[in-house]
């Protein structure tokens, strides 16, 4: 049994299925991250943990101790909420030994946890302060050493930094990230962004109306989406929706609902892929090759539509066979040459794709 | 320029209208004249008087103690009552937000009169206790529309941050709700004190006999030939006031700087 054990946690709000038999089970110091748009259920799955909601059905444990009837008092589990919900009214050494003086230590253990957490988030010589003479990233700091310093079963963190600017965004995510793998808390971040999961993750859980629609670590879900929602939703990906023919040696005919087709790779057995298979072939914008030579066994040929340039790397909408496709080339001062307007040459490898069904 | 001139012209008129009146009031508790008369001779004279006046500062204290009271038992009330409504989501909720507000729309002629129709059909003599009932009922609801509004602006998710550290509810209460809540609940225990202060009608319908309150006062003095000394009175009350006011000021500044976001 795993350490965080969730099973088919549902839920309806007025007779609206917010959560679906959600299912995860973690083990102890993974790192998860609940990602999906707004509305897709991963913040009530977070309060349900925390104890903040109640599920309808399904269970959840940790560390093989059900929870369900405890109050969020008694769950101990640390969390960090979206807007830091700091007390205002206590200094930041108060708002750290808060859960310290609900466990009942003494003075001086208190004074000690309370300087070693506030060491860990690189506030010391801040106790005296009140949260609102601090920053956005300093306010997130207490509010991790605050809801890490009573050593919790489980961290949650509620897009948490969603309210810094990019930069210390950036900072904050490996801090962390660096403090997560250092003390080996067991996290669950919830976030509908996806950079922010794949930098942070062990493992993310791509959520929709109250689904998961796929769990997996972050190159699994990106190499291999389940389907074409988690292709889309985590990275951006280009979709082929045709019937496979002609399933020969190293490729394969698709043909597209337009009646166009090509020779696409293809290394299954044809066995998995009878004649006539429909199927949505996904492909990375950054795994498309650009060539002038069209004499590649696959792939197709397009003209380029666009160009934009983003410093390092160069985004080319190119329309091929009735359909856009997004290509992305790093700015390596190989590959810009391509103009707009200019006839090209789209070719991929077969691991670079995935054949989904829906 | 010239519009700069006039807004000018414009906001001393409304000072003026609002002001000049207790200007008048204070400057003629410090006049000689008995019949507030110009030209003015400074004299302390009706300070004197007011000073040996028992009838006066017995009723100025009977109005200060039942505003008190009033004061005390409409913050409990409201507090009370607004923590427990933020806490529930039901129906009842909104039946009892608007019922508490309702008396602020009954005129207090009305409510009075209906109090002192229920305390003779229920047999009891007028007593303090039901003068202090009817001013917690006519106060209530300003105590409560301050400490509603203060709750509703604070972040309830610190509520969740302090149970998520092990505090259960009424630990939450006593050290993030409660201090969090103080300063409107000292405004609201002040707007309450003065509305009780001031109440006239109410506290004629149920005033035990023999006793009276300054308003009750002030007003039979008015029938029975004015004196000064009303002035002096007044004068004493609004600088007692307005000290006060100062005074919380004070106090919540350091402290509301925190608190207010």
């Amino acid at each position: 049994m795993a350490y965080l054990e969730i099973n088919r946690l549902t839920k309806s709000f007025h007779g609206n299925r917010v959560l679906d038999r959600i299912d995860i089970s973690l083990e102890k110091g993974t790192f998860l991250s609940l990602l999906g748009p707004s509305g897709c259920g991963k913040t009530t799955t977070m309060r349900m943990v925390a104890g903040f909601e109640s599920q309808d059905e399904g269970t959840i444990s940790i560390g093989g101790q059900s929870i369900d009837s405890l109050p969020p008092y008694k769950r101990n589990i640390g969390m960090v909420f979206q807007s830091y919900a700091l007390f205002p009214h206590m200094s930041v050494a108060q708002n750290v030994a808060y859960g310290l003086e609900q466990q009942r230590l003494s003075r001086g253990d208190i004074r000690k946890e309370v300087a070693n957490a506030l060491e860990m988030v690189q506030l010391t010589g801040y106790e005296q302060r009140k949260p609102k003479q601090l920053s956005g990233g300093q306010q997130q700091r207490v509010a991790l050493a605050r809801a890490l310093v009573t050593k919790p079963s489980l961290l949650l963190l509620d897009e948490s930094l969603s309210a810094l600017d990019k930069n210390l965004r950036s900072a904050m995510q490996i801090e962390l990230r660096m403090i997560q793998k250092e003390i080996g808390i067991t996290t669950i971040f919830v976030t509908h962004d996806q950079e922010e999961a794949m930098t942070l993750s062990d493992c993310i859980a791509v959520m929709r109306a109250g689904r998961i629609e796929q769990i997996g670590s972050p190159h699994e879900v990106y190499e291999r989406p389940a389907n074409t929602f988690v292709a889309g939703f985590v990275g951006q990906s280009n979709f082929l929706k045709g019937a496979l023919e002609e399933v020969g040696e190293g490729r394969a005919r698709l043909v597209l609902g337009n009646g166009n087709s090509l020779f696409v790779p293809f290394t299954a057995t044809g066995s998995a892929y009878p004649q006539g298979t429909e199927t949505i072939l996904s492909v990375r914008p950054e795994k498309i090759r650009l060539t002038r030579d069209t004499s590649a066994q696959t792939g197709m040929k397009g003209t380029i539509k666009f160009i934009t340039y983003v410093g390092s790397t160069f985004t080319y909408l190119v329309e091929a066979l009735g359909q856009e496709l997004k290509v992305q080339r790093q700015n390596d001062s190989n590959d810009h040459s391509f103009r707009q307007g200019e006839d090209v040459w789209l070719a991929w490898n077969a691991e670079h794709q995935t054949l989904l069904a829906e | 320029m010239l519009k700069k001139g006039i807004g000018w012209t414009y906001a001393a008129l409304v000072m003026l209208f609002l002001y000049a009146p207790i200007l008048v009031l204070m400057a003629m508790s410090f006049n000689a004249s008995k019949y507030n008369a110009l030209p003015f001779e400074f004299s302390m004279r009706w300070y004197r008087e007011l000073a040996g006046n028992d009838k006066l500062i017995d009723a100025t204290l009977t109005s200060v103690y039942i505003a008190a009271g009033t004061a005390v038992i409409c913050v409990v009330l409201a507090t009370m009552l607004m923590l427990w409504a933020v806490r529930t989501n039901s129906k009842l909720k909104r039946w009892i937000d608007s019922l508490v507000i309702l008396p602020l729309t009954i005129p207090w002629l009305i409510l009075g009169l209906s109090l002192l129709l229920l305390v003779s059909a229920a047999g009891i003599d007028k007593n303090f206790m039901v003068l202090l009932i009817g001013h917690v009922v006519v106060s209530l609801p300003y105590a409560v529309l301050v400490i509603k509004a203060r709750l509703q602006s604070m972040d309830l998710t610190i509520n969740e941050a302090s149970a998520s550290l092990g505090a259960n509810e009424w630990t939450t209460v006593r050290r993030i709700t409660l201090p969090l809540l103080f300063p409107a609940m000292l405004a609201g225990g002040f707007l309450a004190f003065v509305i009780s202060f001031d109440n006239f009608i109410l506290s004629y319908f149920l005033i035990p006999g023999g006793s009276s309150t300054l308003p009750i006062e002030i007003y039979s003095s008015i029938k029975f030939g004015f004196t000064p000394e009303i002035n002096a009175v007044s004068t004493v009350m609004l600088t007692a006031t307005t000290l006060l006011i100062v005074l919380i000021a004070t106090i919540m500044r350091s402290s509301l700087k925190f608190f207010l976001k």
